[in-house]
């Protein structure tokens, strides 16, 4: 059966959890078309196609999954700058993040995330996690009108 | 025991002196009024009188003086007969002594006549006749002086001629008719003055009666109403005896001390109760002494209130120290306002000293209490102010813990799994083992850090309490207790249980954990039975029960039961990492309750979870 697969950003400055990450999408066949991103600076050039990104594809990723503690621009910031332009504020974004403190999970609802996810310590619960996210996003969700599809 | 006699005479004087004076004076006024008019009237007829007086003397003088002229007329008259007798005795006798009489005689006469003459020269009418009288006198007399003096040459003839023609000229007749018409005229004039005098007498007489009598109406007036008044003071006075001594018995009765000055402030009197504090006789204390018994820090206070009432007449009320008579000095309230007493106008002040000291001992404490209250207050805000700092680097610590203490963990796990994967093929029983191993003490660790986590959360989160009905938190714990570990036959016994005053998370947290533990460790039973009840309780407090069938524990070790990550069993009994019943005693304690374990080993366990009753009663 053909699934349509999009573009899924891994937003985290941690690369053993972004190898672990692409491992649980990858289980899905979620791991593709993915592009992975160090820290919020990065993400936001990649968003706003500038600096190293300026040639990319165009378009918008199915999801972002966006860590919070990151050096330079954390994820929260990220959440912030995003939703109050318009071009952005209903691009789908999970955040994936080793904290469940109750001020993190407040602002991130606040700023206007879509879903919260704290990583599980135990690897297959987190495999299960990110991969049931990847396919719900990337392959489940019906996207807002004027997302482009990615390549299938 | 009444005012003292000291007091006595200063009351006395002070009566006397002013009031009385100006009393009198006001209420005797309209008697002096009456008194004035009856007074004018008797001397209006005291004036009559003596008027009426002088009005009888003057027509007695007038009648003595009529009396005095008939007098004179009748000596004239006398004078004439005598001098005419002697003037035919000589012409009978020829006696010279006879001629030298009748001269004397006519002397007489005239001087008689010359005396009527002055004294009639008041009435014009009676002078006129006089002097015709006078005058026919002296005519006579001539005539008769020169018959006399012709007698001696001539004979009796010639005399008899001339005692004739003298006959003829009728002049004793006339004369005689003159002097009858001077005397009547002037008996006229005595019956008139007599009559006049009688007049006189009789208004005289009406004046003095009238004067008496009305001197009589004013003394017995005045005698009367000088009773009725003395009769009204004397029952003012003894009313006012009366009420003073009333005014004394209730001074003295109080316990404050009671004064009494007059409008320039110099105390008059004071009652018992003064003299007995301050050891001070009233009479002694002058306008100025006021230091003798105020305290010197309070003396120029005082005396500058005291002084501004005075003058502007306005209440006074001081607080200040008086000095008992052993030297100690006691706060007292002093109070006085100005009585105007309306006979005389006279103003007098009548204070009250009330003791206060024990008063302002309470407010000093009281203040005292206060300034202590706002330092712990302060000092408190303090601590609240570090704890809430310590609160917040507590915060900052958790979270990144929760962060940096998780990442490699997840990590380690993560990679060995993958490694695991990948060899998979390759690795012999024991690498798989040593693999295992080393992603259970991940796992195990990861868990420790979570339920450390969770454990100083729960210490941290805010408190709030309310009325809560635990049957719905505890089913929904028994739920999800049940489905941790499914397959399980468990009999849940649900009683009714009392409300109580809790925070609905934390209690829900504390009810997690004892259910979970109870369904925990009922593990080796085949019928698990959990109950879930009230029982008995303090005032105040409400118990809920959780008791199990399970494995129980040695109550020897029951002191252990809550410490962090103590355990009673080991970790191959039953999985676990020490902290569920830290946390439920964390939070009970969090919310003002206590809880508490039985158990036997073998017979199960049961726990008493004690919180407040609900702060409101339902209704």
């Amino acid at each position: 059966m053909t699934r349509q697969m999009r573009r899924i950003l891994i937003v985290d400055d941690s690369p053993r959890d972004t190898e672990l990450t692409l491992e649980a999408l990858g289980t899905e066949n979620l791991a593709n078309d993915v592009v992975t991103l160090r820290d919020g600076a990065e993400a936001l050039d990649y968003l706003y196609q500038r600096g190293d990104w300026e040639d990319r594809e165009p378009g918008l990723p199915a999801v972002v999954l966006l860590d919070i503690k990151m050096p330079r621009v954390d994820g929260l910031e990220v959440l912030r700058t995003v939703r109050a332009d318009p071009a952005f504020d209903r691009l789908p974004i999970v955040l994936v993040t080793s904290s469940r403190e109750e001020p993190d999970l407040e602002e991130a609802y606040r700023l206007g995330t879509n879903a919260y996810l704290v990583k599980p310590v135990e690897v297959d619960k987190f495999i299960r996690a990110i991969s049931t996210l990847g396919v719900f996003w990337a392959v489940l969700n019906e996207l807002p009108p004027g997302t482009p599809e990615g390549a299938s | 025991m009444g005012l003292s006699t000291g007091n006595e005479r200063q009351l006395a004087t002070a009566r006397a002196s002013v009031g009385a004076r100006r009393s009198a004076w006001r209420s005797v006024l309209p008697f002096l009024a009456g008194i004035a008019a009856a007074g004018a009237l008797f001397t209006g007829m005291v004036v009559a009188s003596v008027a009426a007086g002088r009005e009888v003397i003057a027509t007695q003088r007038r009648v003595t003086h009529t009396l005095e002229v008939l007098r004179v007329a009748e000596a004239l008259d006398s004078a004439i007969s005598r001098a005419e007798s002697f003037q035919r005795a000589f012409l009978l006798a020829r006696n010279e002594s006879f001629r030298r009489d009748s001269a004397e005689q006519s002397e007489i006469a005239l001087a008689a006549s010359e005396r009527l003459a002055d004294m009639t020269a008041d009435n014009a009418d009676q002078h006129r006749r006089v002097e015709q009288l006078r005058d026919l006198l002296k005519l006579r007399l001539t005539r008769l002086e020169s018959v006399v003096a012709a007698a001696r040459e001539a004979d009796h003839a010639t005399i008899a001629n001339m005692i004739a023609s003298e006959a003829a000229l009728r002049l004793p007749e006339q004369l005689r008719a003159e002097l009858d018409a001077v005397i009547d005229a002037e008996n006229a004039l005595l019956e008139a003055r007599h009559a006049r005098q009688r007049e006189a007498l009789g208004r005289a007489r009406v004046a003095y009666v009238g004067a008496a009598v009305t001197g009589f109406l004013v003394f017995g007036v005045f005698a009367v109403l000088l009773r009725a008044h003395l009769t009204v003071q004397g029952e003012v006075t003894t009313a006012l005896a009366a009420s003073e001594a009333q005014f004394r018995k209730i001074a003295d009765g109080l316990p404050q001390l009671i004064y009494l000055t007059d409008e320039t402030g110099q105390v008059r009197l004071t009652n018992e109760r003064w003299r007995e504090f301050t050891g001070i006789e009233p009479s002694a204390v002058r306008r100025g002494d006021e230091g003798s018994f105020v305290h010197p820090d309070d003396l120029a206070g005082t005396l500058d209130a005291w002084n501004r009432a005075l003058s502007t007449n306005r209440p006074y009320e001081r607080e200040l120290r008086i000095r008992r008579r052993d030297g100690e000095y006691v706060w007292h309230l002093s109070r006085a306002a100005p009585l105007t007493d309306s006979l005389s106008g006279e103003t007098l002040w009548l204070g009250s000293m009330t003791d206060i000291d024990e008063r302002r001992r309470q407010e000093a404490k009281v203040r005292e209490s206060e300034a202590r209250v706002r330092e712990l207050h302060r000092s408190l805000e303090e601590r609240a102010a570090e704890l809430t700092a310590v609160n917040r680097e507590l915060e900052a610590f958790s979270y990144s813990v929760s962060h940096d203490l998780r990442a490699p963990l997840r990590h380690i796990d993560g990679f060995a799994t993958l490694l695991e994967k990948q060899l998979h093929g390759t690795l012999d029983e024991k690498a798989l083992r040593y693999l295992k191993t080393i992603r259970e003490a991940t796992r195990d660790l990861g868990r420790l850090i979570d339920d450390l986590l969770d454990f100083s959360r729960l210490g941290r989160q805010s408190l709030r309490t309310m009325r809560v009905a635990p049957g719905e938190l505890v089913r929904e714990a028994a739920e999800v207790a049940e489905r941790a570990e499914p397959g399980r036959r468990i009999e849940w016994k649900l009683g009714p249980l009392p409300d109580v005053e809790a925070d609905r998370t934390l209690l829900r947290v504390a009810l997690d954990n004892l259910l979970g533990n109870a369904v925990k460790y009922t593990r080796p039973r085949e019928l698990a039975t959990i109950t879930v009840d009230a029982a008995e309780s303090e005032d105040g407090m409400r118990t809920i029960r959780v008791s199990d069938n399970g494995v129980g524990f040695d109550m020897r070790y029951a002191s252990k039961l809550f410490g962090v990550f103590q355990r009673l069993h080991s970790e191959a009994e039953f999985e676990g990492t020490g902290i569920g019943l830290a946390t439920v005693q964390r939070v009970v304690h969090r919310m003002g309750g206590r809880v508490r374990g039985e158990g036997a080993p073998g017979a199960g366990a049961t726990f008493f979870l004690t919180l407040p009753a609900p702060h409101q009663e339902e209704g």
